[in-house]
């Protein structure tokens, strides 16, 4: 037997073979050492880059219901993640920059004044140019964005970083935000009694910094944010506004016959009786296209925010009406207390309180009346 | 007169000379350190001549020193070859040692505490200088053991070892063999992740099936310290893992070594006559010393054993580490350390207390009667066919069992979900999902579909078309009445997508075109259960260097029963009709995100 | 010494010790002797004791509203009759509403322990580790699986007042035309193992 030879009959063979094995492993344990530095680097490049895999399906299932599943937040329900404002992009910094430059050029003693009328249409330059810059950030800016407060952690004077920022929020959530949104941002943190663990609240803190375009952000991703920390109320309300004035001065002077909040369902079935609904213009009314302007088709979309207006009317025939409590309701009843009442009965698996409760106050009979009718169109089969 | 107030070196020097004074000191250091060796008896052992002086030194050391009392202080010449021992035993104490050793290192960067475990295990492979090598050698060390001990018993089998008087030895190390599994099994869940989890829950609801019921779950409950694995199971298992068991280990250790060095190896079995042990009577002519040979030959069975362990944690071996544990998401295809893939087998054949309790049991406590049924005095092979027959059928029987075990085996799941597992499954036991490994710059953005594989090659762009129309005009309409988009954008999806636009691979795409080809081949498989069914892989880019990957399954819905579907004599499954005789047309999907860096093409099993 | 003596020899010499021995057996205890019995019989009896202590020191014991104890379920969160069920992964369970009435199934498949999801497409649950399936019930499907799912004992408070407690065989709760429920107790420690696949 060659084995038994080499390893055991002679002595020498077996000093040798237990050197050279001491000497292999000692050598084999120094290349590791050396490759010890890269291979740290390596793993922690790694395992942010699954980290923020993992954030990215974290995200999708909690976090895009309200946030949106590109990260550019729903209309009057949750702000964007994917925007240049939390990222803290100046886009007028190089046109800040150089006037703050030439202006203090422009004080000095010793510039000339051929100099100072270079810098005088300079300057007017870049006002113009600030006024283009401007112009182009207008859908942005029409939706609550303003170019002069371009960092969220400035404006509330956040001290720590960014990341401290998405984590904390995360972790208790911003239970004062009730006043402000529809729903609060909840509380995710197990140590707060939410749903995730602490690790899991890294990978999503990472999937959200990794939005971060550095100094490519562009002009088209801050227009294409859906909605910035503050709910719009300049130009959609003052609209709205302005358009309930008309129409107080169409009526003489008398306000509109809305429906009102808190008008009990009985109530509003008499009123609704008066009335005869117009689909197309229900049509235009969700679409957000009529006055006043209606928020409905920012949710309804997918089901994954809110029930989809597609299939609506069977829905409501074949599941909604079957259940024990609507025994006896008709579609538009159920109708009607579901867009003035939202409350009253949620879809199981979506969230209470996320659609707001003022359509009422926004809402005239014949409006409400057109609504119905366009869902009613909406049957699946 | 002494130099000083008392006796001294310096009277030494004075007496014999600076350089024989220092010479005798040294000896005399010597000969107290090894406990009867002094330098010249320590040089003749290594130069391999005689002892010169008499009685001989080279057994002074067994007599009065600590360490090696322990060791006898020569072996007969027949057991010091290869065979019969291959050095299993030596080779099994050392792995003690070695897992002690390495586990102690480990301890160092441990808590036992869910919050922190497995951060402890990212630290370590992260900050900490050698602690991936570390733990890896700890791991791999571990599973060895396993594999050791047990070569080790059936060597001990195979040469009739366990024979009188050696039965109260081979029970001994039927119970090392059971506190190196335990200890191997109560390790796998320090790292807190998901493979750790998940397959200490199988194996302790194994445990939960030990009858009567309320023995079963309390010694569940004992185990797990609650309902179900968490922070006190954590603790009691390294509680185990640390204390309880290597105590136990260590002690019976002690037991099972003495009773070795009681009866002395036993020869090979052609060396004696039948029913006599001369293992003890070694003739002066085979006595092999302990020093110095026996000593070489353990010290090198252990640097090779080193080596191989290094080299293989150097380039071939890295200690599994899959996502945090979640005790809300079970993983698909989890399951049990390979060391007890026999015991899930026989659990695949029936009864849960049958098969996990009573038939283990049985196993081990036939095990440690063995040497108390078999009495036949002959230790020769030859006399040994009926010992030799049953043991290789049981053999056989755990082998099979073990690859029964596997989570491949036997387990019925139904086809789309298995599909989707194949292409998408995060690392784990070594392996992944089919489409991770593509490097990021191949996963071109876009919607790709089986269909273009399904054809010829030459017509594939026109099955693509086809598809497209197909879509476009309404087909593929899923239960329920809606569209492929809708089912795509609901929860947990919520993949919003413009329309449905097939494309044809990139043709320098080739890993994408590879891994929808394998889609395909999986798709034609499993068209007896998935009728009519096509596959899509939807890549999008959500984020910079963040690429999403979706995986679609549409097939129409045949009957299916115990998991496989229902043939007609034609050999066609019989889909299952609506109250309109339409075929129900079923989706599945599934989906994962692929980071730039993520550098999956690179891992083991890639 | 013991070389000395032959096979013959030692042979000869065993009755006689034997005989002693047997002699000493029949012959009562002395009293130190069986002081000593006693003393053995009492540390026996401690360690017993001990043992019986350490069990119950390292059982672990459960609080209200921590799995193991009782938990109320919000009654509008029940589901709709045959949709979906509601899973509390703190509690392990599902509550579920098959066409017979509620019911709440234990979340954890009666193979090997591992979490079924519910896959809404197939309308089952399904269990990711070795493929058993369940129904809306808990039904056994397919799979490796030794019995349906277990159940919790289940108290429902109707608004009447009256209260419905589920049997000792776990049937479903029929709620049809009792009302609204107005309270859901599910005790966790109550578990309830369907016999077989039933």
């Amino acid at each position: 037997m060659n084995l038994q030879r080499l390893l055991v009959n002679r002595m020498e063979h077996r000093i040798i073979i237990g050197t050279v094995a001491f000497l292999a492993t000692l050598v084999l344990v120094g290349w590791v050492a050396i490759n010890e530095g890269g291979r740290m680097t390596a793993f922690d490049r790694e395992f942010s880059a699954r980290s923020i895999e993992r954030g990215a399906s974290l995200f999708i299932s909690n976090c895009s219901p309200c946030h949106g599943t590109d990260g550019r937040g729903t209309l009057a329900i949750a702000p964007a993640l994917d925007s240049p404002l939390l990222f803290g992009h100046d886009f007028l910094a190089d046109i800040h920059k150089e006037r703050s430059s030439l202006a203090s050029e422009l004080d000095l003693p010793e510039t000339t004044d051929a100099r100072k009328d270079e810098i005088n249409a300079r300057l007017a330059e870049l006002e113009t140019e600030e006024a283009a810059q401007t112009q182009v950030m207008q859908p942005a800016i029409d939706k609550g964005y303003n170019p002069d407060e371009f960092s969220r952690l400035v404006d509330l004077g956040w001290s720590s970083s960014l990341h401290n920022f998405v984590y904390t929020t995360l972790v208790s959530g911003r239970p004062v935000s009730s006043s402000y949104w529809p729903q609060p941002m909840p509380v995710w943190s197990q140590t707060a009694n939410g749903p995730l663990r602490a690790d899991q609240l890294e990978d999503i803190t990472a999937f959200v910094l990794n939005w971060d375009k550095g100094d490519n952000w562009t002009v088209d991703d801050l227009n294409a944010v859906n909605q910035f920390p503050k709910i719009p109320d300049d130009p959609a309300v003052a609209a709205q506004l302005q358009a309930q004035l008309d129409l107080l001065q169409q009526a003489g002077g008398v306000l509109p016959d809305y429906v009102g909040a808190d008008t009990p369902p009985e109530t509003i079935l008499t009123g609704l009786a008066d009335v005869t609904g117009d689909p197309q213009r229900g049509a235009q009314l969700y679409n957000g296209q009529g006055t006043p302007v209606l928020p409905c088709s920012g949710c309804h979309l997918v089901a994954s925010i809110a029930p989809p207006m597609e299939g609506t009317w069977t829905r409501v025939q074949n599941d909604r009406l079957q259940l024990p409590q609507f025994a006896g309701y008709t579609g538009d009843e159920y109708l009607s207390d579901s867009i003035v009442h939202p409350s009253d009965y949620v879809v199981p698996n979506y969230p209470d309180k996320v659609m707001p409760s003022n359509f009422g106050d926004l809402l005239t009979y014949q409006d409400l009346a057109d609504l119905i009718a366009y869902l009613k169109t909406q049957d699946q089969s | 007169m002494s130099v000083l107030p008392f006796p001294s070196f310096l009277d030494d020097v004075k007496e014999k000379g600076l350089r024989r004074a220092v010479f005798e000191g040294i000896n005399e250091v010597v000969e107290r350190a090894t406990a009867g060796l002094n330098v010249q008896d320590l040089r003749e052992a290594l130069r391999g001549e005689p002892a010169s002086r008499k009685p001989n030194p080279r057994l002074q050391p067994h007599a009065d020193g600590f360490w090696l009392h322990m060791r006898p202080s020569y072996f007969h010449k027949s057991v010091t070859g290869l065979y019969p021992t291959f050095r299993l035993g030596w080779l099994s104490t050392y792995f003690v040692f070695f897992e002690t050793i390495t586990g102690i290192l480990l301890m160092v960067w441990y808590t036992p505490a869910p919050e922190v475990a497995y951060t402890n295990m990212l630290s370590m492979l992260s900050v900490v200088p050698l602690g991936q090598f570390v733990r890896d050698l700890h791991r791999l060390g571990a599973e060895a053991m396993v594999l050791i001990v047990f070569l080790h018993m059936l060597r001990t089998f195979f040469t009739g070892s366990y024979k009188k008087p050696r039965e109260f030895t081979w029970f001994s190390g039927v119970l090392l063999l059971i506190f190196t599994a335990f200890l191997s099994f109560s390790g796998y869940l320090l790292p807190w992740d998901q493979l750790a989890l998940w397959a200490v829950t199988i194996g302790a609801s194994m445990i939960e099936a030990a009858p009567p019921e309320i023995v079963g779950t309390n010694l569940n409950l004992l185990l797990r310290g609650g309902p179900d694995i968490g922070a006190n199971g954590l603790l009691r298992f390294y509680l185990l893992h640390v204390l309880a068991v290597p105590a136990l280990l260590f002690i019976f250790l002690g037991v099972h070594y003495y009773k070795v060095i009681i009866h002395a190896h036993s020869l090979p079995p052609r060396e004696e006559n039948i029913g006599e042990d001369t293992a003890k009577r070694v003739p002066l002519d085979r006595r092999v010393y302990f020093t110095p040979d026996i000593l070489t030959s353990e010290i090198m069975w252990i640097a090779i054993t080193t080596l191989i362990l290094v080299i293989l944690v150097t380039w071939f071996y890295h200690a599994p580490l899959e996502n945090h544990a979640d005790p809300q998401v079970t993983p698909l295809g989890t399951t049990a350390p390979w060391y007890f893939l026999w015991i899930q087998g026989a659990l695949k054949l029936g009864d849960k207390v049958l098969w996990g309790i009573i038939f283990p049991t049985v196993v081990i406590v036939f095990l440690i009667a063995m040497p108390y049924l078999d009495v036949s005095k002959t230790r020769r092979w030859a006399h040994r066919r009926v010992a030799f027959s049953v043991a290789l059928v049981l053999l056989s029987v755990l082998v099979l069992f073990s690859y029964m075990g596997l989570p491949e085996f036997g387990v019925i799941n139904s086809a789309d979900l298995t599909i989707l597992h194949s292409l998408l499954q995060e690392p784990a036991h070594n392996h992944m999902g089919h489409l991770r490994p593509i490097p990021y710059d191949q996963l071109v953005t876009g919607m790709y579909t089986t269909q273009e594989f399904a054809a010829n090659e030459d017509e594939a762009a026109a099955a693509v078309a086809a598809l497209n129309t197909e879509i476009a005009n309404g087909a593929y309409g899923i239960q329920g009445g809606s569209t492929l988009i809708n089912f795509m954008a609901t929860a947990p999806q919520s993949l919003t997508l413009a329309s449905m636009n097939f494309t044809t691979v990139p043709a320098d795409a080739t890993q994408l075109r590879e891994g929808l080809e394998f889609f395909e081949g999986e798709m034609k498989t499993n068209s007896n259960e998935m009728l009519n069914g096509w596959g899509a892989v939807i890549i999008t880019e959500p984020q910079n260097n963040l690429k999403r990957i979706d995986v679609i399954i549409t097939w129409d819905e045949v009957q299916v029963e115990n998991g496989r579907p229902v043939l007609d004599e034609n050999g066609n499954s019989i889909p299952v009709l609506d109250e309109n005789g339409n075929h129900i047309r079923r989706v599945n999907s599934d989906h994962t995100f692929i980071h730039r860096d993520a550098q999956y093409f690179e891992a083991p099993g890639a | 010494m013991a070389t000395s003596i032959t096979a013959g020899e030692t042979k000869a010499k065993v009755p006689a010790k034997g005989k002693s021995a047997a002699e000493a057996q029949v012959s009562a205890p002395s009293r130190r002797e069986f002081l000593y019995y006693i003393w053995g019989a009492s540390m026996a009896l401690l360690l017993g004791e001990a043992t019986a202590g350490l069990i119950w020191f390292a059982l672990p014991r459960f609080k209200e509203g921590t799995f193991g104890g009782v938990f109320s379920f919000p009654p509008d969160k029940v589901p709709a009759k045959l949709t979906a069920p509601v899973n509390i992964p703190e509690g392990r369970f599902w509550v579920s509403y098959p066409e017979a009435g509620v019911i709440v199934l234990f979340g954890v498949c009666t193979h090997l322990g591992c979490l079924p999801k519910w896959n809404e497409t197939n309308f089952r649950f399904e269990c990711p580790c070795h493929g058993s399936k369940y129904q809306l019930d808990g039904h056994y499907i397919e799979g490796p699986a030794p019995r349906s799912l277990d159940r919790f004992r289940t108290t429902l408070t109707f608004e009447d007042g009256t209260t419905a407690v589920q049997d000792s065989a776990g049937d479903a709760i029929p709620v049809d035309g009792r009302g609204k429920i107005v309270k859901v107790e599910i005790d966790t420690g109550d578990r309830i193992k369907r016999p077989g696949r039933v």
